[in-house]
């Protein structure tokens, strides 16, 4: 089935266009979901949920952006609500201001992948989700700070301070190997 | 330009995905809630008949702030702003108002333009936040943060339908421009 037909398939009603269209998505949309809560089973759920919407939002696909990234938006919209509600909207993003060319100091040794992963899981929620959005799914600044419902510019500093910070992670991480 | 840190992570990308989801017990999450109808919102449908809703929406919602009845707009079992918290209540009030204003204003205009597609589309993502968050009113602790961020939700969809508006005049204003250069 390509893609058109499993997408009108899913419009119909279809479980088993659907159950395909969630096979072919839901693992990456996991890792993205992931990389926003932190936490395993909050990822699933988030996906689940995504999910739902996805599917009962099909008519509204019109195509202009690849499937993969419209249901991507849905799962980080729904990802991000999920965070605020666990903070019940204390605190969206911080607002903290940083010298935009601040150089962290240069960790110029190979890093292994899980030593990666366990960095960018350290770093508080904000810059975590702006750190992931940016350099492990591309989003541009000012497409963050629209979903973030923040300024292009505090996207900026709040990345350049995530980055710092997973910088030095790494530097303690591999002081201790 | 990417520093030394950045390119290395970039270059080890396909390989950060190392989480295994359980895919079966996802799915089994999902499928029975496909067979239940999804009530949302149809935010281009509704605006076509923006006058009208507005006014039975604003009657409807001055009829549950006196009787203490639920919020007209939800089906489920919801407490009001007003209900936990009068001063705010009141300000939700005056939210609701200004934001009826600008969805009748709004509905002057064409809305068949692609362009307003986001749009809609954030309204709509604001609407199902909105809807969980009303269900947590007298639920949860921190209650003055919650009505706080309902309220926002307000401020946040009178912004976008501001910024729609601004697109169309401006749209409209150019096109106007191109005409009269034709003359």
């Amino acid at each position: 089935m390509d893609q058109i037909e499993l997408i009108n398939q899913c419009r119909l009603g279809s479980r088993k266009a659907q159950h395909e269209l969630f096979r072919l998505y839901a693992r990456p949309m996991y890792h993205v979901a992931w990389r926003i809560v932190g936490d395993s089973m909050e990822s699933e759920e988030v996906v689940q949920e995504a999910f739902i919407k996805v599917f009962s939002r099909l008519d509204q696909f019109e195509g202009k952006a690849t499937l993969g990234a419209w249901i991507k938006r849905i799962v980080i919209n729904q990802a991000l609500n999920a965070i605020r509600k666990k903070k019940v909207y204390t605190q969206d993003v911080d607002e903290v201001e940083i010298a935009a060319e601040e150089n962290e100091e240069v960790v110029a040794q190979p890093i292994t992948v899980d030593e990666i992963n366990q960095a960018i899981q350290n770093l508080p929620t904000g810059s975590r989700v702006i750190v992931g959005l940016h350099l492990l799914e591309d989003y541009k600044h000012t497409e963050i700070a629209q979903m973030l419902d923040i300024s292009e510019s505090t996207s900026r500093s709040q990345y350049m301070r995530g980055r710092k910070m997973l910088a030095e992670e790494l530097k303690i991480r591999m002081a201790r190997t | 330009m990417m520093n030394w840190l950045e390119n290395e992570i970039k270059s080890k990308r396909s390989e950060l995905d190392t989480q295994e989801p359980n895919l079966d017990r996802m799915w089994a999450g999902i499928e029975p809630q496909l067979t239940k109808p999804v009530r949302q919102l149809n935010w281009q449908r509704w605006l076509t008949v923006a006058a009208a809703a507005c006014f039975i929406f604003a009657v409807g919602y001055f009829m549950s702030e006196k009787s203490g009845s639920v919020d007209v707009a939800e089906t489920e079992e919801v407490m009001n702003i007003a209900d936990v918290d009068p001063e705010l209540g009141r300000e939700e009030t005056m939210l609701v108002l200004e934001f009826q204003e600008r969805q009748m204003k709004l509905a002057e205009y064409t809305l068949d333009d692609e362009d307003l597609n986001i749009f809609f589309y954030e309204l709509s993502q604001i609407d199902s936040l909105d809807h969980e968050l009303r269900l947590n009113i007298g639920k949860v602790k921190n209650q003055k943060k919650l009505l706080q961020a309902l309220l926002d939700n307000y401020k946040k969809r009178i912004r976008i339908v501001d910024q729609m508006i601004r697109d169309i005049e401006k749209k409209e204003r150019r096109e106007n421009r191109k005409k009269g250069s034709y003359v």
